[in-house]
C-alpha cells in the first residue's frame, strides 16, 4: 500500500505521542492507556501538522487511521541471553518485553494486530549472532530485526542487513562500523559521542594530566580511549601522559598501576571489561591512589562496583541514563520497570524499550510490514528528536545522540552530579 | 623496584596456585583437565553463595571453597574421567576423550554461575574479611598478598618435595611414566587417581577463594582466562615437574610484568606466548621436563 511521506509523518507523530502516553500509563490498566493514547493522538497530530507546515488536506490525511491486517507481526531479536554479555542481554529483553506488553495492551497497531518478538540467543558469540542474523535476514516474513548487542557481531551483521535490505535497529553495539547505511539504525549513543560530557567535571577539578587504562580488545572502549579522550584533551587542554591498552584477559593490574603511579597524573581514566574494573580500582586504592587524585570511568561501569563499594567512591563518568533523571518520560519508564520487575531500571532496559517502540511506530507509520516501507518510516521518525525512556534522543545519520549526565559512585550507588 | 619485584612475585604465586593442581593431574595420572578453570570458579562461587547468607571470615570461606573444589573434582573423576578411561580403546584415544570430556564438563558450572549471577562479577564483599594495607620501607603490601605469597610458594615447594621424596609421590611419578608397569608393581591407579583429583580440586578451590579476595571479584569466565596461562606455565616449566610449575610461573609473571611496565600493554600476550613457542621449539619437554622415551 502506497502512502505519501507526509501521511507517514503524520501517523508517525501519532505513534510517537503514543510512546509518551503509553509510558505514562504503563503501570495502569490497558483501557486507560488506550483512551489516553487516543486523546493524545488528536493533540499531537495537530501540533505535528503545524510543525511540518502541512496543509489542511495533508493534516486530514494524516488523521486517517492506518488499518493493518489482523494478526501477529513477528520481529526477530538476536541477543546475548547466555554467556559473558548476558547481564546486558537479559535486561535488554526485559525492556523489550515491557514495551511489547504496553504496545499490545493499548492496541497501538490496531484492532487484532499484535507484535511479538522471536528471541534468538547468540550465547555472546559473534559468529552465532551473525549466523542467526543471516538466516533471519533471508526470511522474507521477517519485517525488521533487532540486532545483536555485541559490537563484534554487529559489524558483521550490518553489511548483511544492507545487502538483504532489512531494517535493523541496534542497542549497545557501540563501535564504529555498525550504522553504515540506509538499513542500519542504533538507539544507544556510541560512548565516544557523550564521554566528553565529563569535561565539565574535569575542568572543575582542575585536572591537567591524565593516564588512560583501557581494554584493547573491545571496540567500544578502544574507540573511546583512542578518540574521545584525546579529543577532549585537545578541547580542554589537559595532557594524556600514557594510554595503556590491555587484553580483557588481564587479571592483575599491579604493573600498569606501578607505571601510572610513576607518571603521577591528576586523574586516571579506567575503561576495562567487567570484573577488571573492580580489580583495577581496588588495586589503585591499595596502592595509595586517594583524593584529590581522580578516577574516571565509563557508562556501564556501575555494574561492576558492588563488590568494592567504598573503594570506588568518587569514581566519576558520563552516563546516558539515570533513574533520577529529571525527564518526565524517563520517570514514567522507571516507575513502569519498578512495577513490572521490582528493580531499578537500567540503561539496557531503557534503550531496548525505546527501540521496541520505534519499531512498532515505524510499522504503524509505514502501515505495512514491508521492509522498505518500515525502513523509510524509521528513517523519517529518526529524522528528529524522540522522547522516551532515555529522555530526549536525537539522531545523526540514524545513530542516536544524547547529551549525557555526569554521575559519580557514592560508595553504594551512582548519583547524578550534573 | 622492590615494589615491582614484590608485585611480580605475587603474580607468580597466583599462577602457581592455579597451575599446581592442574600440572599434578596432567603429569601423573595423565588427565589434561580442561575443567580445572571451572572448578576454580565454581568453588569460589559456592563460597560466594554462602557468604551472601552468612558473613564469614576468610578461613571459613577458604575452607568452603577447598571442600567444594575437592568434591567437584572427585565427582568428575568418579563419574566422567574414570568411565572414559575404562571404555577407551587405547590410552591415546582415552586421553583425547578426556580432553573433550573436560571441555564439556567445564561448560556446566560456568553456565550455572552465568545464569545465577547474570554474568555479573561476584566476590566476598558480604563476608567479614577486610583487606589491610601495610607500608614497610615505602613498599606497599596487603594481607591478601602475604597469604597468596605464603600459600603459592609454600604449597608449590611443599608439593614438589612431597612428590620427590615420599612413597606416594614415587607411586604418582611411576604412574606418570608408565601406568601399565606401575599397575603391575602394585600401584592402585584408580585410588591414587581419585586422591590426586581430590588434592587438585582442593587446590583449585584454594586458588579460587584467594584470587577472589585478591582481585576483589571474579566472573564466571575467570577460570578460563587463567587456564590459558596455566598451560603456558606448565609447558614452560615442563609437564610432570612441580618445580617446573614454579619456574614457569615466575618466568611468565616476570615477562608479563616487564612488558606491562615498559610498553603500552599491547605486547603482553605476544611476548608471553612468544616465550612459550620459543621453549616448544628449543626444548619441547619444557625447562625442567624430562624427554619422553617411547618404547616400541
Amino acid at each position: 500500500m502506497y502512502r505519501s511521506k507526509k501521511h507517514r509523518l503524520g501517523v508517525a507523530a501519532v505513534g510517537l505521542s503514543a510512546v509518551l502516553t503509553l509510558a505514562a500509563c504503563s503501570s495502569g490498566d490497558s483501557e486507560d492507556t488506550a483512551a489516553t493514547a487516543e486523546a493524545t493522538e488528536e493533540v499531537v497530530v495537530e501540533e505535528s501538522a503545524a510543525e511540518e507546515d502541512t496543509t489542511q488536506e495533508e493534516a486530514e490525511a494524516a488523521e486517517e487511521t492506518c488499518v493493518l491486517p489482523p494478526g501477529d507481526i513477528k520481529v526477530v531479536s538476536i541477543d546475548s541471553m547466555t554467556g559473558p554479555a548476558a547481564f546486558a542481554g537479559i535486561l535488554t529483553e526485559e525492556g523489550a518485553d515491557l514495551a511489547l506488553k504496553e504496545i499490545n495492551a493499548s492496541g497501538l497497531l490496531g484492532d487484532g494486530v499484535t507484535m511479538s518478538i522471536e528471541l534468538l540467543d547468540d550465547g555472546t558469540s559473534g559468529d552465532e549472532a551473525a549466523a542467526q542474523f543471516s538466516k533471519a535476514a533471508k526470511d522474507p516474513d521477517v519485517p525488521v530485526i533487532m540486532g545483536p548487542i555485541l559490537s563484534s557481531a554487529a559489524v558483521v551483521t550490518s553489511p548483511i542487513a544492507e545487502k538483504e535490505q532489512v531494517p535493523v535497529i541496534y542497542t549497545q553495539a557501540g563501535s564504529p562500523g555498525v550504522v553504515i547505511g540506509d538499513y542500519t539504525f542504533r538507539y544507544t549513543p556510541s560512548m565516544d559521542t557523550y564521554w566528553g560530557s565529563v569535561g565539565s567535571y574535569i575542568e572543575e577539578k582542575g585536572i591537567k594530566t591524565m593516564s588512560v587504562l583501557y581494554a584493547n580488545d573491545n571496540a567500544t572502549l578502544i574507540n573511546t580511549a583512542e578518540n574521545a579522550v584525546p579529543a577532549l584533551a585537545a578541547d580542554l587542554g589537559f595532557e594524556i601522559l600514557s594510554s595503556t591498552g590491555l587484553p580483557s584477559s588481564t587479571q592483575d593490574f599491579k604493573a600498569p598501576i606501578s607505571k601510572i603511579l610513576k607518571e603521577d597524573p591528576d586523574a586516571v581514566a579506567i575503561m576495562m571489561v567487567g570484573a577488571q574494573n573492580a580489580t583495577v580500582i581496588s588495586q589503585m586504592r591499595e596502592s595509595g591512589w586517594e583524593s584529590p587524585k581522580e578516577l574516571l570511568g565509563f557508562a556501564g561501569i556501575e555494574n561492576n562496583l558492588a563488590d568494592i563499594g567504598e573503594a570506588a567512591k568518587g569514581l566519576t563518568w558520563a552516563s546516558i541514563f539515570h533513574v533520577d533523571s529529571p525527564s518526565e518520560s524517563t520517570q514514567k519508564f522507571v516507575a513502569a520497570v519498578k512495577a513490572e520487575y521490582g528493580v531499578d531500571a537500567a540503561n539496557y532496559h531503557a534503550e531496548r524499550y525505546d527501540a521496541t517502540y520505534l519499531v512498532a511506530n515505524s510499522i504503524l507509520a509505514a502501515c505495512s510490514t514491508d521492509r522498505q516501507a518500515i525502513r523509510d518510516a524509521m528513517a523519517d521518525l529518526t529524522n528528529g528528536s524522540i522522547s522516551g525512556a532515555l529522555g530526549d534522543v536525537s539522531f545523526e545519520n540514524q545513530d542516536a545522540r544524547v547529551s549525557g549526565f555526569v554521575v559519580q559512585w557514592d560508595g553504594e550507588k551512582m548519583v547524578v552530579l550534573k | 623496584m622492590v615494589q615491582d619485584l614484590l608485585n611480580a612475585t605475587t603474580l607468580a604465586s597466583i599462577y602457581i596456585l592455579f597451575a599446581l593442581g592442574m600440572s599434578l593431574v596432567w603429569g601423573t595420572i595423565g588427565i589434561l583437565n580442561f575443567a580445572h578453570g571451572s572448578i576454580f570458579m565454581f568453588s569460589a562461587f559456592v563460597a560466594y553463595l554462602v557468604v551472601q547468607q552468612i558473613p564469614l571470615g576468610m578461613p571459613a570461606v577458604v575452607a568452603i571453597a577447598m571442600v567444594s573444589g575437592a568434591l567437584i573434582a572427585v565427582a568428575m573423576q568418579y563419574l566422567v574421567f574414570q568411565p572414559i578411561m575404562k571404555k577407551a580403546k587405547n590410552p591415546h584415544a582415552g586421553e583425547l576423550q578426556l580432553v573433550i570430556g573436560g571441555i564439556g564438563l567445564s561448560a556446566i558450572p560456568i553456565s550455572f554461575a552465568q545464569r545465577s549471577t547474570l554474568s555479573n562479577p561476584f566476590g566476598f564483599s558480604g563476608g567479614s574479611f577486610e583487606t589491610q594495607v601495610y607500608t614497610i620501607g615505602g613498599v606497599i603490601i596487603t594481607n591478601v598478598m602475604i597469604i597468596i605469597l605464603i600459600a603459592g610458594l609454600g604449597l608449590g615447594v611443599g608439593t614438589a618435595l612431597w612428590i620427590r621424596n615420599s612413597k606416594k609421590g614415587l607411586a604418582l611419578r611411576a604412574l606418570g611414566v608408565d601406568p601399565e608397569v606401575s599397575a603391575m608393581m602394585g600401584i592402585d591407579r584408580p585410588k591414587l587417581a581419585l586422591a590426586t583429583m581430590l588434592y587438585s580440586g582442593a587446590l583449585a578451590g584454594l586458588a579460587g577463594a584467594l584470587l577472589t579476595y585478591y582481585f576483589n571479584s571474579i566472573t564466571s569466565e575467570s577460570g578460563d582466562t587463567l587456564l590459558l596461562k596455566a598451560f603456558a606455565v606448565i609447558i614452560l616449566g615442563g609437564v610432570g615437574s612441580i618445580f617446573g610449575v614454579i619456574l614457569g610461573s615466575f618466568i611468565l609473571a616476570f615477562a608479563e610484568f616487564g612488558v606491562l611496565l615498559y610498553t603500552d600493554g599491547s605486547w603482553v600476550t605476544a611476548v608471553s606466548f612468544g616465550l612459550l613457542f620459543l621453549i616448544l621449539i628449543i626444548r619441547p619437554q619444557g625447562i625442567l621436563g624430562k624427554k619422553e622415551v617411547r618404547r616400541t
